[in-house]
């Protein structure tokens, strides 16, 4: 296997264990005694050690092997004391260190020396390979006693290899090798004294012999001997004298794929709608019944196709959820607050680009409800309430969109001190923005508004709802915000749950095409004459509505020929008109995401190629509102 | 005709590797397994020359995989892939019915030398 290749599979899989140690350690710091979870650890920590010392990260590995130890002593024990899940969870921590090192190409952190040195610290004294006592007269005794062995036809003298790994184990392969051949009457020195590490390595066997078996020669029994390998030394001299019922063997089987892999298949898909649609143009009109068969064919296994790929891209919430648990311990421990945290949904499925991008947001938002939103467990009896904050992070499905709303139980947002911040930053109608909770999410969402009372290490300055709410807009989401004083704040995500592919409404402006995600279109007009120019606002079907030109949203000259369409969008919970200079088509479209300029205020969420292949932006529709 | 191995290790990492150390020295990676229970039910399906077998597995772990395999085939050859710090496992396996061992970090030498005087 390449290097490279067997790195990044040691990585990821490394990563994946990691977390699952992390959540089991979670639930042994609630009932220590889950021998379920103690096993589930050992196990993770026994395959990443192992896997650790393939790819020569020996401090990673010899660090992971004292983890192990403890945890074995655990599994005798029953149950795993507190103050060891602490010490493993740094452990944990510090491997997560050594394996970003490992991914740059530097050496393991000094973090991780410390980190075993410390579970070392509270590892029994005893190691758990020695199993007998030395006891090298109690051999002699043996050997002494076996030198007269009744009814043996052969002894077999045996040195095991210097270099050979588990001595005792080979002498086991050595035995069984000559338990083939004939009845083994005595070995010495005994299981017991071969399992010490004092054992000088060399073995005596006395055969016997079966009635009617061949007779059998020395040099037949050195071969079996040296074919159980890492023998140094061997001679032959002649002496006077069952578990539980297998599993479903056509269980799911799961095959691991690159994730870029995944990508350059949606591409190729997104691509081959693109064509199906150029064929479909081109060939239907003309035609016969046999084309006209083999085109629905090819429009009908394209989509399944296109279905079938986009369902290979769902990935369970779980992925960011299960991060949760750590992170409030971490932080709940950081801030001297009592946290009951309870997630719902960790099942449902998104697109793996969402999770990707959906995982800062989320982590940033349930820190904020942890460091913000929960009092200390004092100002909570004080106020009448359980010393036990609560956080409920829950996801729902909701059409074609996923909710994820994280709730607390906290002292809510205190709307006069928003207000206050927002009023001292210029923004003259902030007590009455403030009254509700959309206006309040509109205050909050203002770059460097911050409601800390003091600036934590945990929620960080200045980045806040504002970077939350531009990632998720961005996303073609959107941010809710429900809060009362004294009761708590629920503040929810909506979003798509594939942002891979789209339908979108091609338009035209100034000989550019742009796409319009079609979820947020609601309808399109053609106008008998076009709005007066400068016109802030236009009535469709009876109602007025607020008037976007996208000519000038887009920052281009105003058109010579003012015939145009007027498209009805709804987002960001209010209807507009946008004026257009065309509606061309609808299509299916692969968004490919934007390198985001800094500082730049996009107004676009992402790129796609139309069907005659030249490049489109899609509008982000937020930044009409 | 190469021989036909079943490869059982919770760690992708490791099937991969000693997957392709084996077929890299000829042999045919004819299945995989990543619990016990998975390395008895493939066992039986597939019937492979040869079985190399983790020890510390979820939902079975390799002894109890060994002893299930070779009370069902008695000829079965199974090579126990160990890590350091566990002899006494290693052992334990030997006496159930394993045929040889491998010590992890693997070096790919010794897992054919260990495969190939299995196989005899």
């Amino acid at each position: 296997m390449e290097p490279h290749r067997l790195l990044t599979l040691f990585l990821a899989e490394g990563r994946e264990l990691l977390e699952r140690v992390d959540a089991e350690l979670m639930t042994l710091e609630r009932s220590p005694d889950s021998r379920a979870s103690i096993d589930a650890v050992f196990r993770a920590v026994h395959s990443l050690k192992g896997m650790s010392a393939t790819v020569a990260l020996t401090e990673t590995a010899s660090a992971l092997h004292a983890a192990e130890t403890l945890l074995d002593a655990a599994r005798a024990d029953g149950q795993l004391p507190a103050e060891h899940v602490a010490t493993l969870l740094a452990l944990v921590d510090a491997v997560r260190h050594a394996l970003a090192a490992a991914e740059r190409g530097d050496a393991a952190p000094a973090v991780l020396q410390r980190a075993a040195l410390a579970v070392g610290a509270l590892a029994p004294a005893t190691s758990d390979t020695r199993r007998g006592v030395p006891d090298r007269e109690r051999a002699a005794r043996v050997v002494a006693h076996a030198t007269s062995v009744a009814g043996a036809r052969w002894r077999v003298d045996v040195r095991i290899a210097d270099d050979a790994s588990i001595p005792l184990a080979r002498s086991t392969v050595v035995l069984r090798k000559l338990r083939a051949l004939a009845p083994l009457l005595e070995v010495a020195p005994d299981d017991d004294a071969r399992a010490d590490d004092a054992w000088d390595r060399r073995l005596t066997v006395w055969l016997g012999h079966e009635a009617g078996a061949a007779p059998l020669d020395a040099a037949a029994i050195t071969r079996a001997v040296r074919g159980a390998g890492e023998i140094a030394e061997c001679h032959a001299s002649r002496e006077v004298a069952g578990a539980s019922p297998a599993r479903d063997a056509g269980a799911t089987q799961t095959v691991r794929i690159p994730v870029q892999r995944l990508d350059d298949l949606l591409d190729i898909i997104g691509e081959l709608v693109l064509a199906r649609d150029r064929l479909e143009r081109h060939a239907r009109p003309t035609a016969d019944d046999v084309g006209r068969h083999a085109l629905d064919d090819v429009s009908r296994l394209v989509v399944q196709l296109r279905d079938a790929i986009l369902q290979s891209r769902m990935v369970p919430l779980a992925q960011v959820f299960d991060r949760f648990p750590r992170h409030v311990r971490d932080s709940a421990q950081a801030l001297g607050k009592e946290i009951d945290l309870v997630l719902e949904g960790r099942e449902l499925e998104v697109d793996r680009s969402l999770l990707d991008e959906l995982t800062d947001p989320l982590l940033h938002l349930v820190r904020n409800a942890i460091d913000h939103g929960l009092e200390h467990p004092a100002d909570r009896r004080a106020a009448g309430k359980s010393e036990r904050g609560r956080v409920v992070i829950r996801a729902v499905r909701d059409g074609a969109m996923v909710a994820v709303s994280i709730a607390d139980d906290g002292r809510g947002v205190d709307r006069a001190t928003v207000a206050a911040r927002a009023r001292a930053q210029g923004v003259s109608d902030a007590e009455t923005l403030a009254e509700d909770d959309r206006g309040l999410l509109q205050l909050l969402a203002r770059p460097g508004l911050s409601t800390a009372p003091a600036i934590t290490a945990l929620s960080g300055r200045g980045v806040g709802v504002d970077a939350v709410q531009s990632r998720v807009q961005a996303l073609g989401g959107r941010l809710e915000l429900a809060t009362a004083a004294a009761s708590g704040t629920v503040i929810t995500l909506r979003l798509p749950l594939s942002i891979a592919m789209m339908r979108a409404l091609l338009v035209r402006v100034a000989d550019e095409t742009y796409a319009l995600p079609l979820t947020h279109v609601r309808s399109t007009h053609r106008p008998d004459a076009a709005p007066a120019p400068g016109a802030t606002s236009v009535l469709v079907a009876g109602e007025r509505l607020r008037l976007v030109w996208l000519r000038e949203h887009l920052g281009l000259p105003a058109a010579d020929d003012v015939s145009g369409q007027l498209v009805v969008m709804h987002g960001a919970g209010q209807r507009i008109a946008m004026y257009v200079d065309a509606c061309v088509s609808q299509h299916e479209i692969v968004v490919k995401p934007l390198q985001r300029v800094r500082g730049a205020a996009s107004k676009f969420s992402g790129g796609t190629i139309l069907p005659d292949g030249s490049p489109s932006l899609i509008l982000d529709i937020n930044t009409l509102s | 005709m190469s021989h036909r191995v079943l490869v059982c290790d919770d760690a992708l990492f490791m099937r991969t590797l000693v997957g392709d150390i084996l077929q890299q020295a000829g042999f045919s990676v004819c299945g995989q397994a990543e619990t016990g229970a998975q390395a008895v039910a493939q066992y039986k399906a597939l019937k492979p020359d040869l079985v190399t077998m983790d020890i510390v597995m979820p939902d079975m772990g390799g002894i109890d995989a060994v002893k299930e395999i070779t009370s069902w085939d008695p000829t079965a050859k199974v090579v126990m892939c160990s890590a350091m710090g566990q002899q006494a496992l290693v052992n334990e396996a030997l006496q159930a019915g394993a045929s040889d061992f491998v010590v992890k970090p693997f070096q790919p030498n010794r897992v054919i030398e260990a495969v190939q005087r299995v196989l005899g």
